[in-house]
């Protein structure tokens, strides 16, 4: 059927008539080839136009129909419409723009006619081509999502819920109310913003339609409109919803302050909190940041960060208990561990490390041992054998007993303690220290035997044979390493530091000479040379083959040494050691230099040719390092050694090659710390357990690995407010005092030392886990082991009513944000002005501590700080002025109405109801006004009535003079700005931002609540600033738009969407990845691509990049285009172009 | 021959010796053959210069071969360029298995111009490829704009 088209021209009025000759172009358009009718009319969009259209189409057996008039965009559907009534398919019907493309932008008339001609012949010969397109319809989800629960949420959501369909509401923070309830009171009517506030949130929680998901966010959201698919993320409370009863108790216990994000940093809050005490849900939140790096950096797992923090709050006995969940020697740790904890500390980023060792010594000398109750043990039958006392045995054994098991301790010396007891010398570890914790952690039940040497007394099969289900071997490294030089087996002056210090701790203290010569360059080094030095020793000398800083000992040991009178050689390598009649003379010696680097890191030293000399001495002490013992390992066969000659274990489980024996400690890892000792001691116990449960030791490994510390760790941010303080250092014994006594060197913190100590404590994990939160819990309503969890839920339509963020003035650095303790933010000066922030309501400034005690005398308020200003934001952030007016009224009322309140303004903008008149009553309770924008604040004073205050600097544009204004306090009313999430908020929902950053409606005035996504809307100044009238409005106007949706239950969806021919399709799939929307899948079957039509958006992406042309748009195929273009450029000869 | 008469042959195949080999063959006799490894390839080297002859291997992975030829013969620019099949089974079967006579979409779908069994003798390719490049090309108005 060959086509019959009907074309028309609009005048508009005179829009488009005043500039194209209609006739002409009505008459142009009749000769072409199809045309069968053209005619002109006033108004074409107008009830007797769109009738002349439906007339000719039943007259005319019109088949095509082309208008030229406005934009498609305003009346496209109004003649689809018109066709539609006819019997003719919309999609037969196109439109030329002949006012905004031509009688808008064209000045001249003939030129206008000409364009307009040949718009026409393009319309009209594409129409040609067009084919019937079915109106397709898909089904409507009747839910609806809502986003962000402010003031405009909310209201939406209410909104939605009295008409009967479900709503979920998901709200970011820990409470709904958004900025709205920051606020005090809301201006023009002044009524407070909680009043009207709470019962909004209160009906919200009340609504049986609205689902509420707080302290959640929209992850994804898949789907079209009508069928949304959105998953929303939960994240942990770590308090249970519905259980908490809101009473605060754990405020009350919890020892973490930070700063208050709901009181904008200028009050604080605990770790665990509730916003404010309405808010809904009443639940209250931990704030979890990742563990704090001391934590994971202490190889035992202690919670050091939640010990510290206990110390703060004085609570002594608590501390120990949490130190001793993870580690039964508080006071040996506090006294000999290496700290890694301080190294990892992050207040070092202001001053130094917290003294967390000496912290840890403070509150285990501060508990009665005695005193300390032992956890209640639940007994179990299995029998496991520790071999060894020392950190790792111990370890095993406490936290085994612990566990229920019947634990048996064997120890080859006759006390217990390992290398704790014989290796650390009494003025570094008094014995009694250790006594003290050993006894504790065998009170526990724990049967021991002493001198009971493995190997020698019994083995492995007889633990078996004596009903041992599990064995733990931390045997240590007792043994030394030799020298390996002439004369080392002189028989007398020559003893192993290891075994020298094994005899004096176990209480022989013969000197082992006058003249003392000690060689290595570790703390067992340093530590003999130290006691030789106490015994009487008149010269101890340090032999060291490399330089001070390659020196493995602790730098503080050292020191000690040094103030004692020891003296060092370093650079000096052992040669010989020389001897009369079997006894040490001398010490025979080679000067060296550092090379190159050995594998362990280490310069390795190189002797210097010819510099060999003597030390003269009489006892020589080698303390070059230790390995385990093994003259029992033939009785073990089986049990597998390294090249190392250490134990070999999985590095996870500590299982040894015999599966119910396992490892720890030295013997595993070779000489190494005690806190390492300890945190292996950990992992073996965890293996043991799982081994006699009969579980999968393999599970326990991937536990671990997922319990590993975070790659790029999220900790709280250090707050700008800290001042450097100094790192408290435990007072020492003066050096002459030390060396006649083996008394401790090193006292113990002050407690008013240790509390401030404490204090410095950054908590980088904000929530300590100290778990004093669940002992205050009376309704159990706390899980430290919350997980976050996904949701999906179905929705048809969508409202982003996700806010705005208030614009930090601090990069404006003339205001002097952040430099003044007095300059406030809007926001600021409405938490200090509310009732639940931290003044309680009152209007006050900080003192010169920082504290809120006085009140302000006079007050600038200065208005558009980063609105209205080309370097920060061109737009008006229109509430400016009426909260400004607002806070003089507040100001007036609360501080008195002698305050002077200066309102630096450029223009009052008083544009919505009451506003004009709220102007008019402030200006009546004497605000000052200055028109004329502040320049800069200043703290200079140049005369004495300046002095201590703050000077807005500024013009009076109205009498045209520059302005000093002295003040005690300035507010800046800084923009509102688009959320700093809104890039990812709008990629999420497909709503793109416009050049202010805000969400972009899809049209001001078609569309002010629409965006580029059907069924998603925007409501409140998630859109761009607004008030909190024009907010709810838009909400309930979101509203609306959603439910229109929802009840209709259908949607009719454009069918200008893509298609590919499965004839020509090659099946490349190029397609696929090119589709933002993800409308393309591959049927594999075939092996070409197929659109998904209800998710197609018809953007054409596929259609531009199809290699084989099988991907193409509906109503815009290629033949289509190119009529639409030959139209044109065969209109051009016609019209004399 | 000179240059500028030379016959262009596309050859697509996935497998580089059968391609290799082709190409050698024809270049020595005189073609101008272009290779493509992949059918997106030929579709774009189609594009670029419309050949005289494509030769496609039907043995290309996941029917790619069958896809190809859809598309070439489905296309308003590229129906009219003779294409040789090869295949190493036998041409009943596979016209038949494959259904090669008809679109997806149902409406007829030309045969090919030559079908060779594979392995095939060079005489016998060469021969047909010559047979198809000495009958006169009908060129489309599409095709003329391409060229140009």
């Amino acid at each position: 059927m060959s086509a019959r088209i009907g074309f028309y021209i609009c005048h508009c009025g005179i829009n488009i008539a005043y500039r194209v000759r209609v006739e002409e172009v009505a008459a142009f358009a009749r000769q072409l080839d199809n045309v069968v009718v053209s005619r002109d009319y006033k108004f074409m969009c107008s009830d007797p136009g769109q009738e002349m259209i439906e007339k000719d189409i039943q007259e005319y057996g019109l088949n095509r129909v082309v208008v030229a008039s406005c934009s498609p965009r305003l009346h496209e559907k109004t003649f689809q419409g018109a066709c539609q009534r006819a019997g003719l398919n919309p999609y037969c019907f196109q439109m030329a723009s002949v006012r905004e493309q031509v009688s808008w932008v064209t000045a001249d008339e003939d030129e206008a006619t000409r364009k307009a001609k040949t718009l026409a012949a393009a319309a009209i010969n594409r129409v040609n081509f067009h084919d019937r397109l079915e109106t397709r319809e898909v089904d409507v989800h009747p839910d609806i999502l809502v986003v962000g629960g402010g003031i405009a949420g909310m209201q939406a959501a209410l909104d939605i819920g009295a008409s009967g369909h479900k709503t979920y509401l998901v709200e970011k923070d820990t409470t709904i109310g958004g900025h709205m309830l920051q606020f005090d009171k809301t201006f023009p009517t002044l009524d407070c913003a909680a009043c009207i506030g709470t019962p909004k949130m209160v009906s919200v929680a009340q609504e049986k339609n609205i689902q509420l998901f707080s302290y959640s966010e929209v992850k994804e959201v898949s789907g079209y409109i009508g069928n949304y698919t959105v998953t929303i993320h939960k994240k942990p409370r770590y308090v249970k919803e519905g259980v908490c009863t809101g009473c605060g108790e754990c405020t009350k216990a919890c020892p973490v302050t930070v700063s208050s994000e709901w009181d904008v940093g200028i009050g604080d809050r605990k770790a665990i909190y509730r916003a404010f005490p309405q808010a809904v849900p009443i639940t209250f939140c931990i704030d979890k940041k990742d563990r704090a790096p001391c934590v994971t950096a202490c190889p035992a797992g202690i919670n050091v960060q939640g010990y510290v923090q206990l110390i703060k709050q004085g609570k002594f006995k608590e501390s120990v208990q949490l130190i001793r969940q993870r580690l039964p020697l508080p006071g040996v740790l506090g006294r000999v561990c290496p700290h890694p904890c301080e190294t990892q500390c992050r207040r070092k980023e202001i001053d130094s490390a917290v003294s967390i060792r000496n912290l840890k010594r403070f509150a285990a000398d501060q508990v009665d041992l005695e005193e300390l109750e032992i956890s209640a043990i639940e007994d179990r039958p299995e029998k496991v054998a520790v071999i060894g006392s020392g950190p790792a045995g111990l370890t095993a054994a406490y936290y085994l007993r612990l566990k229920g098991f019947q634990i048996t301790l064997f120890e080859s010396l006759e006390k217990l303690g390992g290398m704790l007891r014989v290796g650390i010398p009494d003025y570094r570890l008094p014995p009694e220290i250790l006594d003290r914790e050993i006894g504790y952690v065998l009170n526990t039940g724990i049967e021991v035997k002493t001198q009971t040497r493995f190997g020698a007394d019994f083995t492995l099969k007889d633990l078996e044979a004596q009903g041992f289900r599990a064995v733990f071997i931390g045997v240590g490294a007792h043994a030394s390493m030799r020298l390996n030089i002439p004369g080392e087996d002189l028989s007398e002056g020559v003893v192993d530091a290891v075994q020298f210090l094994r005899h004096v701790n176990l209480g022989d203290r013969k000197p082992p000479g006058k003249r003392v010569t000690v060689i290595g360059g570790g703390n067992v080094a340093i530590d003999a040379a130290r006691v030789a030095k106490r015994l009487g020793a008149e010269t101890v000398t340090v032999v060291y083959r490399r330089s001070e800083q390659e020196m493995p000992a602790y730098a503080e040991e050292i020191e000690g040494a040094k103030e004692e009178g020891i003296d060092f050689c370093f650079l000096t390598a052992p040669v010989r050691i020389h001897g009369q009649s079997g006894k040490v003379t001398g010490l025979e010696c080679i000067r060296t230099e550092l090379g190159p680097p050995d594998e362990s890191g280490r310069r390795r030293p190189v002797p210097v040719e010819g510099s060999e000399h003597v030390i003269p001495c009489d006892a020589v002490l080698p303390a070059i390092g230790q390995r385990t013992d093994m003259s029992w390992t033939e009785k073990e066969p089986d049990l597998k050694w390294s090249r190392y000659r250490t134990l070999e274990v999985h590095p996870e489980t500590m299982q040894t090659s015999i599966p119910h024996v396992f490892a720890a400690g030295d013997a595993v890892s070779g000489p190494a710390t005690v806190i390492e000792a300890v945190g292996a001691g950990h992992r073996a116990v965890a293996a043991i357990q799982r081994f006699l449960d009969g579980e999968n030791l393999g599970a326990a490994v991937e536990a671990s690995v997922a319990a590993s510390p975070e790659a790029a760790p999220e900790w709280r941010d250090i707050p700008e407010t800290y001042a450097p303080a100094r790192r408290a250092v435990p007072p020492q014994t003066a050096p002459e005092q030390r060396l006649s006594t083996f008394d401790e060197v090193e006292a113990a913190f002050s407690e008013a030392a240790a509390v401030q100590e404490a204090e410095r404590c950054l908590n980088c994990g904000v929530c300590c886990e100290c778990m004093e939160c669940v002992n205050a819990c009376e309704a159990n309503a706390i899980d430290h082991w919350m997980k976050g969890e996904d949701v999906q839920v179905k929705v048809g339509s969508i409202i982003l009513a996700t806010g705005f963020d208030l614009m930090d003035p601090s990069p404006m650095t003339q205001f002097g944000y952040k430099k003044y303790p007095n300059v406030y933010t809007g926001l600021e000066f409405e938490r200090l002005s509310n009732a639940t922030g931290p003044t309680g309501g009152q209007i006050l400034i900080r003192d010169e501590n920082g504290d809120f005690t006085r009140k302000p005398r006079s007050v600038a308020i200065c208005h558009c700080i980063g609105s209205r200003d080309v370097n920060y934001h061109e737009y008006c952030s229109r509430v400016c002025c009426m909260y400004a007016l607002k806070y003089t009224h507040l100001i007036k009322e609360k501080v008195g109405h002698d305050t002077r309140v200066y309102d630096f303004y450029i223009d009052q903008r008083c544009f919505g109801k009451g506003y004009e008149e709220f102007f008019r009553r402030c200006q009546e309770e004497g605000t000052i006004f200055i028109r004329g924008k502040v320049s800069d604040i200043t703290d200079e004073a140049l005369d004495p009535e300046e002095a201590g205050k703050l000077i807005a600097v500024a013009e009076d544009t109205l009498l045209g003079r520059r302005l000093r204004v002295p003040v005690d306090m300035v507010i800046l009313c800084s923009a509102m700005e688009a959320r700093k999430d809104a890039v990812d908020v709008g990629r999420i929902f497909g709503v793109n931002q416009g050049a202010d950053g805000f969400f972009l409606e899809e049209h001001p005035k078609l569309g002010p609540l629409n965006t580029a996504t059907d069924g998603v809307f925007i409501a409140g100044t998630c859109q761009g600033p607004k008030d909190i009238p024009d907010t709810v409005a838009q909400a309930s106007g979101a509203a609306a738009k959603a439910l229109s949706l929802a009840t209709r239950g259908t949607v009719e969806v454009p069918s200008t969407i893509s298609w590919i021919d499965p004839d020509i399709c090659i099946g490349c799939q190029t397609c696929i990845g090119l589709c933002a929307y993800s409308a393309i899948e591959f049927d594999e079957r075939r092996g070409v691509s197929v659109v998904n039509e209800a998710v197609c958006k018809g953007c054409g992406s596929c259609s531009g990049f199809c290699p084989s042309g099988a991907a193409q748009v509906r109503h815009f195929k290629k033949k289509q285009i190119f009529a639409e273009l030959d139209g044109i450029m065969d209109a051009l000869d016609a019209v004399g172009m | 021959m000179s240059k500028e008469a030379k016959k262009r042959i596309l050859v697509v195949a996935d497998d580089p010796d059968t391609l290799i080999f082709l190409a050698n063959l024809l270049r020595c006799e005189g073609f101008d053959p272009c290779e493509a490894e992949s059918t997106v390839d030929a579709v774009h080297q189609a594009k670029s210069r419309p050949p005289d002859i494509v030769i496609i291997d039907m043995m290309m992975a996941e029917e790619r071969g069958i896809h190809l030829y859809r598309c070439l013969k489905g296309n308003e620019p590229w129906k009219r360029i003779p294409v040789i099949m090869l295949c190493t089974i036998e041409r009943e079967t596979f016209f038949q298995f494959h259904n090669i006579q008809k679109f997806p979409s149902g409406r007829a779908l030309p045969l090919p111009d030559a079908y060779l069994m594979k392995p095939f003798e060079t005489a016998a390719l060469l021969k047909t490829v010559k047979k198809l490049t000495s009958a006169r090309r009908i060129q489309t108005p599409a095709m003329k704009r391409m060229e140009a």
